[in-house]
């Protein structure tokens, strides 16, 4: 901001107004003093972004102050927001992180925070980068976590808006394929399904790939406890434990989950007459608005299977069922909930054999 | 093959020996056969026995078995298995040299070998079979009610009930069996 010049000036006085207020009924404040004629710069630090300020000046000496200059209007217009920001994992330990800024918004720094779903703060952000950077990758990946990505432009008027991008991190890598072995498997009370005579329990598996409301038969497998203790692993080899080596987006059957009906088998039936509805399957999605794919291809789905009574014949013991969804631990442990006999069956998977 | 032929030439001088001595009380050889139930797989079995028994006296006596069997039909699952016991027995209401009813128990061995079909679909949906040999050795105990009756001096028949476990397995193979038995 300048003013006129006489060789007489001492400095200069710097008034600002509120422009949507009218000057005559707002008293101008002074802000600021310059000393000396050739000094005529000043930096305002004291603006708030989305209002328009009204400055003028005057030149003083010791015979007092001069007439105000013209006024000049200036609006302090907050850092636009980035037009587009998206995460989306590329490997088990990488995430590239990428946004655009309209043309003219090439200045300031860009910072980025997460936080995982149902942690209520930020913390310090996890970089700040100078513009005009349009990427950057994340290499502390949170496996199993929904993850949310805040992303902010900082400028000398301030903050830009905020864009946002979640992402849910699965355990498996995304970019390879994936097995699923039934690792371990052990039961609470095994006389409620075997009598003594009959030994270890021997369990009959179907398993079950489901893809939104389709459910695809994937196998059969057939296995036997190594022991009739309760509550007592007992190991399954991979010949009988595989159910797939090929789990991974866009790779051969996709499915999200992986459903594992078990009976106690008794010798009630032969695998080829068994029928499996499978049209009670319930998926419940998160809102595609509040979750973002880590792939084109892949959804962050959560996924219920629902029993039914017709799944089994006379003959053997219903037993449950469990499920395995892309993104759970590969290695967890799941429980069948309780078997009409009594008791219930822990099964522990595993991606490795 | 001479070697065949001279065990063959003894095995019927023994036989010979047998029918034309007194015979020895206390020893007998029983040939059993029966129905049996394999834990492994929950199969049901035919099973053979060789016995060997010794007569104590009337309450006491010992056997040696030894015996082999296999599963009679499973879809998923066959099982064969072998095994020896070595047992003894007590005659509650006296081994009176016509009925000689028999409590006992003793060691087992067994050792089963089971293949199990697996079923197994190709990626595009295809279904194929595989088969997997999976053997079980295990140190059991077992118990036996069995009860002799002899037709005359020299042969008896009878019937068995008997089970092997242990108590990691549970229920490893339990079964009936005929007897046919001959006194040496």
């Amino acid at each position: 901001m300048t003013s006129g010049t006489t060789s007489n000036v001492m400095g200069y006085r710097i008034y600002r107004t509120i422009a949507n207020q009218s000057s005559n009924s707002t008293y101008p404040i002074l802000i600021g003093t310059v000393f000396g004629n050739l000094n005529r710069q000043y930096v305002d630090v004291n603006v708030l972004n989305n209002i328009t300020y009204r400055y003028y000046v005057t030149a003083y000496n010791l015979d007092g102050e001069s007439e105000p200059s013209n006024y000049i209007t200036i609006s302090v217009d907050r850092a636009n927001a980035a037009t587009s920001f998206s995460v989306v994992q590329e490997s088990l330990n990488l995430a590239k992180l990428t946004w655009t800024f309209g043309g003219d918004q090439y200045n300031g720094n860009i910072k980025i925070y997460k936080r995982e779903i149902g942690v209520s703060s930020y913390g310090s952000p996890i970089t700040s980068l100078q513009m005009p950077v349009d990427e950057y990758f994340d290499t502390n990946i949170q496996h199993g976590r929904k993850v949310e990505y805040k992303l902010v432009r900082e400028t000398s008027t301030g903050v830009s808006n905020p864009k946002y991008d979640v992402v849910f991190y699965p355990h498996r890598d995304i970019s390879k394929q994936s097995s699923i072995y039934i690792d371990k498997v052990k039961y609470s009370d095994i006389s409620k399904i075997e009598s003594w005579v009959r030994g270890k329990p021997e369990f009959k598996v179907k398993v079950l790939g489901v893809s939104g409301t389709t459910t695809v038969e994937i196998s059969e497998m057939w296995f036997r406890m190594g022991t009739r203790k309760d509550n007592k692993w007992s190991t399954i080899s991979s010949t009988y434990g595989t159910v797939t080596k090929n789990w991974k987006p866009d790779y051969g059957r996709w499915f999200d989950c992986y459903t594992f009906y078990f009976v106690e088998d008794d010798g009630g039936l032969k695998w080829k007459d068994i029928t499996i509805d499978a049209k009670s399957f319930e998926k419940v999605k998160l809102d595609s608005t509040f979750v973002s794919s880590a792939d084109g291809v892949l959804k962050a789905i959560n996924t219920l299977g629902k029993t039914y009574s017709n799944w089994f014949e006379s003959g053997d013991e219903k037993i449950g069922y469990t499920y395995l969804n892309y993104y759970d631990d590969p290695s967890m442990e799941c429980s069948t909930g309780s078997a009409p006999s009594g008791g219930y069956l822990t099964v522990k998977y595993k991606d490795h054999e | 093959m001479n070697k065949f032929y001279l065990i063959l030439v003894v095995l019927l001088l023994a036989i010979s020996k047998l029918c034309s001595q007194n015979y020895n009380k206390d020893f007998s050889y029983k040939l059993n056969s029966g129905w049996g139930f394999l834990g492994d797989g929950d199969s049901p079995t035919l099973s053979l026995e060789n016995e060997f028994a010794y007569s104590i006296n009337h309450y006491f006596s010992t056997s040696l078995i030894l015996g082999i069997g296999r599963n009679i039909e499973a879809s998923h699952a066959h099982s064969d298995y072998l095994f020896g016991s070595f047992d003894m027995y007590i005659s509650p209401f006296k081994n009176n040299k016509r009925n000689n009813f028999k409590i006992g128990g003793g060691y087992s061995y067994i050792d089963i070998s089971n293949t199990y079909v697996i079923v197994r679909f190709y990626d595009n949906g295809e279904r194929y079979n595989f088969y997997d040999y999976y053997p079980n050795r295990q140190h059991a105990f077992n118990i036996i009610i069995d009860d002799e009756f002899k037709i005359n001096s020299r042969f008896m028949i009878g019937l068995k009930a008997y089970t092997i476990g242990n108590n990691d397995q549970g229920g490893i193979l339990s079964g009936i069996s005929f007897k046919f038995g001959v006194t040496l």
